[in-house]
């Protein structure tokens, strides 16, 4: 069986493991990646959120058989300390953490809504998360990020 | 593989050398911890000091010769902003740069044991003027400008010192030129005073929380993340309920070994199986095949009844005033209300994980739990090892609002690692997270009160019934995983004898009094066993016994044919309560007029209402306004604006209160309307986010005003717990001014909502 290769923020992977591993634990075990992340598992919290073909996917639930060929990207590819994407200034900016274990899912489900609507109005953006779950109550730190990266973006 | 000898852009060398190799174990321990040097007798470098002396100045902070001060703390970061709060206070006693300062925290061979994060204590503690981090970087300072006094032979009170560097007489050494690599050997004397809060720069500003660029960046290290050499991957195989039986391990299907498995690890009916890589490890837990002798669980519908009838029980008499039962039957107008509190969880958005490593007759522990000390002896006798072989390193985990799986699965990790002699990652499954939590108590209030002719408060008889089991740990048995082991529980407490030591109208620590100045008083508490783990959830037993006061309070106010805050007023005797009310009574442009005076007509009924109290009775001040609308034909309760106001003595970082204030808006909303943990006698049915709801950006209501009174002469006081103790009675009472109905039972449903709209 030829190797499964992978492509993430740019860079190519031979993946270790069965082809039905769910995404998230081959960018989490293998490529040692601390964006994407397990929530639940089940395609609830958004908290695993990873851009394939720049659309929010949830990783846990999706077979690394499936995105190969693809341009998988995550939060770490999104910027850096020192050139942060306008979402990840604007999430700093705001404080828009609490743990921060939602934030990952937040900033890429947050990205790729931007891409589709560049300058939303503050219940589209509530609408557009709400299927992504924050626990510590960060939401209207998460709210004014990203309206404020849709500012600065356009 | 060549490729994945390049790290992926975006990515740093550190970071990728983190996620292939060990990450990020502190093998440079301050000199003074050396293990060896701390405790003499043993071999190993692997064991740690029984305990890190905290009277030792040495064990709070250690200045380095590049001039950084790491700070040792045991007060750890849940994503509430205390690391920040920690340094603020750091840099200004020591005035050093916060940039300059790094911080060890919770870390059972360096910090001291400062007990449980948690209770709303951290800051309290820490800004404390004896006993905490405060008093320690005085000491240092203190000690720091004698040395340099010696040195420069100026008196050390013509000192002055900017960014770690003492600058007097025309002369200047700095805090790396006068101690830097070296101990300072000396104890805490308690001669050093602390600055004051006037004097403090950095401490009462916004500083930014420090480690929020690294979470928003996606380079923050998670406890999910730690990874050892040889490390193999398990995942627990849980009964169908806690008292259920293991039978025996039937196998696999077909006996065929599923792909990557290392073992099955049995240890009582503690169940874990073992995988070279994590996703293995998940779908042999699923093919696993056990056999189980099911203990069923009490009837979900008869909780209610259950508490009340439970035997035997703990039974507490708080406060007693001896004159009860005449002054109800002496009263002008008597209420009674029964209010009714569900089981809820923590529901951390990331399940709980935990490394641990287990090499002969030591351990090393990475875990999210709030208290590394505590959970040391947990996992020590489950290991049978002691204590001191038991190295555990606090690594933040998703945020934990109180006892989650943190600990129960930093103690799965290390038996499994014990059994297979290999490091081993755990990481829970949804379910594993949400139906083996120690839970949030439920309750039953019953609730007795008078009014007097002149519509005062003459008499106040409180009930509360619950149920607990288990808790923090110290003992294993303490977790569920405990139980399963066959660990043994700790007994009921016994009844402390029924002589009150509470005085009439003083708030517990448990805020079972009302705030209120009442004449007569009896509180009375009875607490029973439970088939389900019980611990801390953020606000523990306060607010529900908030939720029964301030929503008891409310009615006699309409029995009184009262305004609700004038009501409360009138009744109060704490100035700083009285200023928080008032305060958000104006910011909410409060109406005064008795409660459901004024009730629209139409589908959509719009009310308000409010609920103040004082945490624990001397540990921060919450009034809070809600404004909610309930849709009379679906029974459906939105929350469209909140005023609040609090005061928590000085504020130490204005931006980090407003965001815990926020926090609790939005768990409490959550927790009063939505969230309530259910089962069938043959287990949990809460098992994932569709099952046991919590609270989205749908839900947030369209203002939020927040206002701190700020007092920097007093002492410091919690900020986490107060307002999300407040909203389910605010709630109750918007409700009942919006409708004239009153809802006693939580959650309040939608078709609870409309049940009661109905009767
Ligand atoms: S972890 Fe993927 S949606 Fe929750
Ligand atoms: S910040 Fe903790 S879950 Fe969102």
């Amino acid at each position: 069986m030829a190797k499964l290769v992978i492509n993430v923020d740019g860079s190519r992977h031979a993946v270790k493991a069965a082809g039905d591993t769910p995404l998230l634990y081959v960018l989490q075990d293998e490529l040692g990646l601390t964006g994407p992340r397990f929530g639940c598992g089940l395609s609830q919290c958004g908290a695993c959120t990873v851009q394939v073909n720049g659309k929010a996917i949830r990783s846990c639930v999706t077979p690394v058989v499936g995105v190969a060929g693809k341009k998988i990207s995550t939060l770490q590819g999104q910027g850096t300390a020192e050139k942060p994407s306008a979402l990840q200034k604007a999430f700093i900016d705001h404080q828009a953490a609490q743990c921060g274990y939602c934030t990952n899912g937040m900033i890429m489900a947050a990205d790729a809504f931007l891409k589709k609507t560049p300058n939303p109005t503050e219940a589209e953006i509530k609408k557009a998360m709400n299927p992504w779950l924050c626990r510590c109550g960060t939401h209207y730190r998460i709210v004014a990020a990203i309206k404020d990266a849709a500012k600065a973006m356009s | 593989m060549p490729e994945t000898a390049t790290p992926p852009s975006g990515l740093s060398r550190r970071h990728f050398l983190a996620g292939t190799g060990a990450m990020f174990v502190a093998l440079t321990l301050p000199r003074l911890l050396e293990p060896k040097s701390a405790f003499g007798a043993i071999e190993s470098g692997k064991i740690g000091p029984p305990t890190v002396n905290a009277t030792l100045l040495d064990s709070w902070l250690a200045i380095g010769g590049d001039g950084l001060v790491t700070v040792h703390t045991g007060k750890v970061e849940l994503g509430t902003g205390v690391l920040t709060t920690t340094m603020q206070l750091a840099a200004d006693e020591l005035d050093v740069a916060i940039a300059n300062i790094r911080v060890i925290e919770g870390d059972t061979w360096v910090t001291p044991d400062q007990s449980y994060t948690a209770g709303s204590q951290s800051n309290k503690v820490q800004y404390g003027l004896t006993g905490g981090l405060r008093q320690a970087a005085a000491e240092a300072r203190l000690a720091l400008l004698n040395m340099a006094s010696a040195q420069l032979g100026v008196p050390a009170d013509q000192l002055t010192v900017t960014d770690g560097v003492v600058s007097g007489g025309g002369q200047k050494v700095s805090y790396a030129q006068l101690i830097g690599n070296r101990t300072f050997d000396l104890a805490i004397t308690g001669k050093a005073v602390p600055k004051t809060f006037q004097q403090y720069k950095v401490v009462g500003t916004s500083v930014p929380r420090v480690e929020v660029p690294a979470k928003a960046l996606g380079e923050f290290e998670y406890v999910q993340y730690v990874k050892v050499p040889g490390m193999v991957h398990a995942r627990v195989v849980r009964p169908p309920t806690l008292d259920s039986k293991l039978v025996k391990v039937i196998g696999f299907p077909h006996h065929r070994k599923p792909a990557g498995l290392v073992a099955v690890v049995a240890k009582g009916s503690f169940v874990a199986v073992v995988a070279e890589q994590e996703y293995q490890a998940i779908q042999a837990a699923e093919a696993l095949q056990l056999q189980w002798n099911t203990a069923p669980l009490p009837s979900f519908d008869n909780l209610y009844n259950d508490l009340r009838t439970l035997s035997p029980t703990t039974d507490r008499v708080l406060i007693d005033t001896k004159d009860v039962d005449g002054a109800l039957a002496n009263a002008a107008t008597k209420v009674e209300a029964t209010y009714y509190h569900p089981i809820q969880m923590h529901g951390s958005m990331g399940t709980s994980c935990a490394v641990a490593s287990v090499e002969g007759q030591t351990a090393t522990v990475w875990s999210g739990t709030q208290g590394v000390y505590q959970l040391r002896g947990a996992i020590a006798t489950a290991l049978g090892f002691p204590t001191p072989n038991v190295h555990v390193v606090y690594t933040e985990g998703s945020g934990c609002y109180g006892l989650n799986g943190a600990d129960n699965v930093s103690l799965d990790a290390a038996v499994i690692s014990q059994q297979v002699g290999k490091p081993v990652r755990l990481q829970y499954s949804r379910a594993d997270e949400h139906k083996w939590e120690n839970f949030g108590q439920p309750y039953v209030h019953s609730m007795h009160g008078g009014l007097d002719a002149n519509g005062n408060v003459s008499v106040w008889d409180f009930v509360a019934y619950t149920a607990s089991r288990g808790g923090r740990p110290g003992p294993p048995a303490n977790l569920p995983t405990g139980v399963m082991m066959g660990f043994t529980e700790s007994p009921l407490a016994a009844s402390p004898p029924p002589t009150p030591t509470q005085k009439p109208n003083t708030v517990d620590n448990s805020n079972s009094g009302p705030s209120y100045v009442i004449p007569s008083q009896r509180l009375v508490s009875h607490s029973g066993p439970h088939a389900f783990m019980a611990g801390p959830l953020r606000s523990p037993n306060r607010i529900q016994n908030t939720w029964a006061n301030e929503s008891f309070m409310d009615e006699l106010a309409h029995a009184a044919g009262a305004d609700a805050v004038a009501f409360r007023l009138k009744h109060l005797a704490d100035q700083r309560l009285i200023d928080v009310i008032n305060l958000s009574a104006k910011m909410a442009k409060w109406e005064t007029r008795p409660s459901a005076s004024k009730i629209g007509g139409g589908r959509y009924k719009t009310g308000r209402g409010m609920a103040a109290m004082v945490y624990e009775g001397d540990n921060g001040y919450n009034s809070a306004v809600f404004q909610v609308t309930v849709d009379t034909q679906t029974g459906k309760v939105v929350v469209d604006k909140v005023w609040t106001a609090q005061d928590c003595g000085p504020v130490l970082n204005p931006d980090g209160m407003k965001a815990q204030a926020e926090g609790c808006l939005m768990q409490t909303i959550s927790r009063a309307l939505i969230e309530e943990v259910k089962w069938k006698t043959d287990g949990i049915t809460s098992v994932d986010w569709e099952t046991y709801p919590v609270i989205r950006f749908n839900a947030m209501p369209e203002t939020f005003e927040f206002q701190a009174i700020n007092r920097p002469d007093v002492t410091v006081m919690g900020a986490g717990e107060v307002l999300i103790t407040n909203g389910p009675a605010a709630i109750a009472n918007a409700i009942f001014d919006a409708t004239g109905v009153r809802l006693r039972q939580l959650p309040m449903t939608p078709a609870r909502v409309l049940a009661a709209l109905k009767a």
